[in-house]
């Protein structure tokens, strides 16, 4: 037997969550996303969670005396907040709506149909150039893979100028401290040494600049090419024949990559590598992000590139267009704050503080509204609603590596979610606007 | 949360229908429509609106069910294509803009073709964005280990068990299998070694044989309304026509559909590109004496496009050969895909070979009722080429002048410039809507009796059929007008279909 819709949305709404075990609950204090931590909130007792997971809801917990909504300040009920947001973002004539990295897939999406409704720009509150994943991608490819398959498999991993601990502070102790059945060797390249257990294999090679791996990555193909290359530096030339000594032992090479790069030469050069490696070898890069306050940057780039064909966002949010962003132009937060594009910010999710500051600066502050769990400083003026914390949500995270996270929900549910937050806004400003979102051309 | 609006009743009055399920053939004649679902004439007719389509050709809508539209190899493939200058058309749409464009193009239901079952959540996730159609996907359930260990053990039970649990959770319409057992092969570092379906997979007793056929007898052993969805070993490379006749040889007597038959149906050797060429003759000779397979064709039309795959190793086979820049993701697991961008080229030998061999596929098929258009979205080329294809399908003269063009080894070695069969207006709606409907599992859709969905499409008539069908005056879904001359109307949301196993 079988279910042909036939008009009706479907009716299988139920699946079986594929989240942490009972009992556990999703950290997304970073983009690493653990779901093997043990958290008893009440008891302050937090088990294999770094110093960051623990932070994070020892801050959660102190923060449960913050307002549930403030209109300028002070404090509102959550209805009538919701109806000023929407009458400021309604009479803007330039709305942002960005944030987006610290909440759930589904929170993005009702972001975008807020910022449809609004013809809004819209882009992830990225503090930092990080991967410029799309042109990227476009102009070299990639071959990635999942963490664990670097877990299980790559007894070769080479930290291209990138150090997790500062970002995903967990990733060696989960990802490359446990053992193979041979040997796995560990070597960082970058300015600063990889901070790693003592009981790895593990090399540095120390590089003077951070753009020094951009040619160190030029040297290293061309040796795995067996090409001609100009001579660079010796230093350079040393770290790369060591390079490819330590590849040609290997079985199984990863990269883990995450360093900023804001014109991407430094991780197309580490996909060369991977691409011509991969004829021989199994390669693949691990790339990384290095935002602290980032733990679903994947899943808003994915939404926003089913949406708008670009995991920047969009100069302006229109469903359904046909025509991507322009390659090469990817929409910047900050950029538009900053040169004046904007006159009102729908901010969903924590924000880093600088861009934060930026914000307030910038903007006519009664134009900001904040749906998050917490807001530095406490709120000002603007409007602020209160949301759970992302831990505590229902919904879907997208780990850097492709993999899904649901989150089945946590202890408090006293506090709506973001994307019930985002679903009233939306439904006011609709109703606001005579002819709706609906309408448009193919 | 604004309640939707009561469904229309109307009445299209006087259009020419082309029914193929109810053999109505250019029948001019009214079509009665209430509450989104065509109804027989009622004995009160008060209250139905009259819409006037005399004149007006009357198909059910479209649908396409081998696409690929959603789904982190879609995703990446929109990262790797985005418009140079921001004007032009996307070979990969965003997924508000696939609902329009397939919607205006008369395009009512679509079906992703691979999803693996791990992206199913949030392949649901971006479909919740698609407008207009109804759709669904199919689940890559063959590449999991423990269906692999299940169907090597022999263990039928479990095998369906396993199954049954992808399907439900991941609310798949269908499974498929790509390279059936593949990516084990390519995980034992046997690149370059490409199998047939009898070397038994690494470690394993199990062939590739064995796994389609285990899989087949779980998918019907489950009543899925959709038999499993092959996508057989050794795509695009030379020689694989056999693969192809092997696969078809193993559902002898029980139903299977062979997915994008055209990438599989290559003559010739690795060393030698003069032998490369069709081997759809012998192949199109088996397929019409097996009544249980269907299939979709995946045809080549020339121009910028984007190959995207969960054949991960036919993907780095043609990067490696191509050079262009590739995305893969976890090539050696299951899920795993590969994304490049392609120009298919008249002069390019290869390119020429792969038009003339889906055409060929096509024109040599005695039953179009077992077969469904399609480009492998966006493989072959956008499913907005359709109107092209269906021109090159129901215009011999047009299809004549377009192979003059093409490569001239693929011109002098081609069966395809000795077959003149056009496909006629019904035939072409067999191919497009009433044949994918069937194939898939669909009964309330792809005809206009009483009870399907009020899917209906309004044609204006022409002699060039690439115009005709690329721009329909009006099209329905549900009942409610979605588009017209190509403008979105409305953007109701579609339905999800998703398959209930039912284990005997």
């Amino acid at each position: 037997m079988s279910e042909p819709g036939s008009g009706s949305p479907s009716t299988h709404a139920s699946i079986a969550p594929a989240g942490p075990p009972a009992g556990a609950t999703v950290c997304t204090a970073c983009a690493l996303l653990c779901d093997d931590g043990i958290v008893r909130r009440a008891e302050g007792r937090f088990e294999r969670l770094c110093e960051r997971g623990a932070d994070a809801f020892g801050r959660a917990a102190a923060a449960a005396t913050c307002p549930a909504a403030t209109i300028d300040g002070r404090p509102a009920d959550v209805a009538t907040a919701i109806a000023t947001a929407a009458g400021r973002l309604g009479g803007a004539r330039r709305v942002l709506v960005t944030g987006l990295n610290d909440v759930t897939i589904e929170g993005v999406t009702a972001a975008c149909d807020v910022a449809e409704t609004l013809g809004a720009a819209l882009a992830p509150a990225d503090e930092d150039a990080r991967h410029p994943g799309g042109p990227t991608i476009a102009r070299c490819g990639e071959i990635t893979a999942a963490w664990e398959e670097l877990r299980d498999r790559a007894d070769l991993v080479i930290f291209w100028g990138h150090d997790p601990a500062g970002s995903q502070p967990r990733f060696v102790e989960r990802f490359v401290a446990p053992s193979l059945p041979h040997p796995r060797r560990t070597i960082a390249v970058g300015t600063t040494p990889l901070r790693a257990p003592p009981s790895l294999d593990h090399t540095h090679l120390p590089l003077d600049d951070d753009d020094d791996d951009i040619d160190l990555a030029r040297l290293l193909l061309a040796s795995i090419l067996d090409r001609p290359r100009g001579v660079v530096s010796p230093r350079l030339e040393a770290a790369a024949a060591a390079l490819h000594g330590a590849i040609d032992g290997a079985r199984c090479v990863a990269f883990v990559t995450g360093r900023p790069d804001p014109h991407g030469l430094s991780r197309c050069g580490v996909i060369e590598i991977v691409r011509a490696l991969s004829r021989r070898l199994p390669a693949f890069e691990i790339p990384l992000d290095a935002s602290p306050l980032a733990p679903n940057a994947a899943g808003a780039a994915l939404a926003l590139t089913w949406r708008y064909g670009t995991a920047a966002g969009a100069p302006r949010a229109v469903a359904g267009s046909a025509t991507p962003a322009p390659q090469g132009r990817p929409v910047d937060a900050l950029g538009l704050v900053t040169a004046g594009g904007v006159d009102a910010i729908l901010a969903v999710g924590r924000l880093p503080s600088r861009l934060d500051d930026v914000f307030r600066a910038q903007i006519n502050p009664r134009g900001v509204i904040r749906i998050a769990p917490a807001v530095p400083d406490g709120a000002g003026e603007g409007v602020f609603l209160r949301c759970r914390e992302l831990f505590d949500e229902t919904g879907t995270l997208l780990r850097a590596d492709g993999r899904t996270v649901e989150l089945a929900g946590g202890a408090d549910d006293s506090l709506p979610s973001a994307v019930a937050l985002l679903a009233a806004i939306h439904e006011r400003l609709v109703a606001r606007t005579a002819l709706g979102p609906e309408g448009g051309t193919a | 949360m604004i309640p939707a609006p009561p469904r229309p009743r109307f009445v299209l009055r006087g259009g020419t229908i082309h029914d193929p399920l109810h053999d109505r053939d250019g029948v001019v004649d009214d079509l009665w429509i209430d509450d989104g679902t065509i109804v027989p004439r009622p004995a009160i007719t008060a209250g139905f609106a009259v819409v006037d389509a005399s004149g007006l050709v009357v198909m059910p809508g479209g649908v396409d069910l081998h696409s690929h539209i959603a789904g982190p190899k879609v995703n990446l493939g929109r990262q790797m294509t985005p418009s140079p200058t921001g004007q032009g058309r996307s070979a990969v749409p965003t997924i508000g803009a696939t609902g329009c464009l397939y919607a205006a193009l008369g395009y009512t239901t679509v079906f992703d073709a691979a999803i693996a079952t791990g992206a199913a959540r949030l392949a649901h996730l971006e479909l919740d964005d698609l407008p207009i159609l109804d759709k669904g996907i199919y689940l890559l359930a063959g590449d999991d280990r423990r269906v692999i260990e299940a169907a090597a053990r022999g263990d039928d039970g479990a095998l369906q068990r396993l199954v049954a649990t992808a399907i439900h959770a991941g609310r798949g319409w269908a499974v498929k299998v790509a390279n059936p057992g593949g990516n084990l092969f390519w995980r034992h570092g046997r690149r370059g070694d490409h199998h047939d379906l009898d070397t038994p997979l690494p470690g394993l007793t199990l062939s590739p044989r064995g796994l389609l056929d285990r899989l087949a007898t779980a998918v019907d052993a489950l009543g899925l309304p959709h038999p499993l969805h092959v996508h057989t070993a050794n795509l695009g490379l030379p020689g694989n026509w056999r693969t192809l006749e092997e696969t078809m040889r193993t559902f002898e007597g029980r139903r299977a559909h062979l997915a994008h038959v055209q990438f599989h149906s290559y003559t010739g050797g690795d060393l030698d590109e003069d032998s490369f060429g069709s081997g759809v003759e012998q192949l199109a000779e088996r397929f019409n004496g097996q009544p249980g397979l269907t299939l979709d064709v995946g045809q080549v039309l020339f121009g910028d496009t984007v190959a995207m795959t969960g054949d991960s190793e036919a993907a780095a086979h043609l990067a490696h050969a191509t050079g262009v820049p590739w995305a893969s993701h976890d090539q050696h697991l299951a899920g795993g895909c590969g994304v490049m961008p392609i120009r298919y080229r008249e002069k390019s030998l290869i390119h020429a070979w792969q038009w003339a061999i889906g055409l060929e596929w096509y024109l040599r098929l005695a039953d179009p009722w077992r077969a469904a258009l399609s480009t492998d979205h966006p493989n072959g080329a956008h499913f907005l080429a359709y109107p092209l294809l269906m021109k090159l399908l129901g215009d011999e003269p047009f299809r004549r002048e377009a192979f003059a063009r093409i490569h001239p080894a693929v011109r002098n070695r081609s069966p395809l410039g000795g077959l003149t069969r056009q496909y006629s207006l019904q035939e072409l709606c067999i191919l497009t809507r009433a044949a994918p409907a069937r194939i898939a599992g669909l009964p309330h859709k792809g005809h206009l009796g009483p009870g399907a969905d009020a899917d209906v499409v309004l044609y204006r008539p022409d002699a060039d059929l690439a115009r005709m069908f690329a721009v329909p005056a009006r099209v329905y879904k549900g009942g409610e007008l979605v588009a017209e001359d190509g403008e979105i109307r409305a953007r109701p949301r579609g339905a999800v279909m998703a398959a209930i196993p039912t284990p005997a």
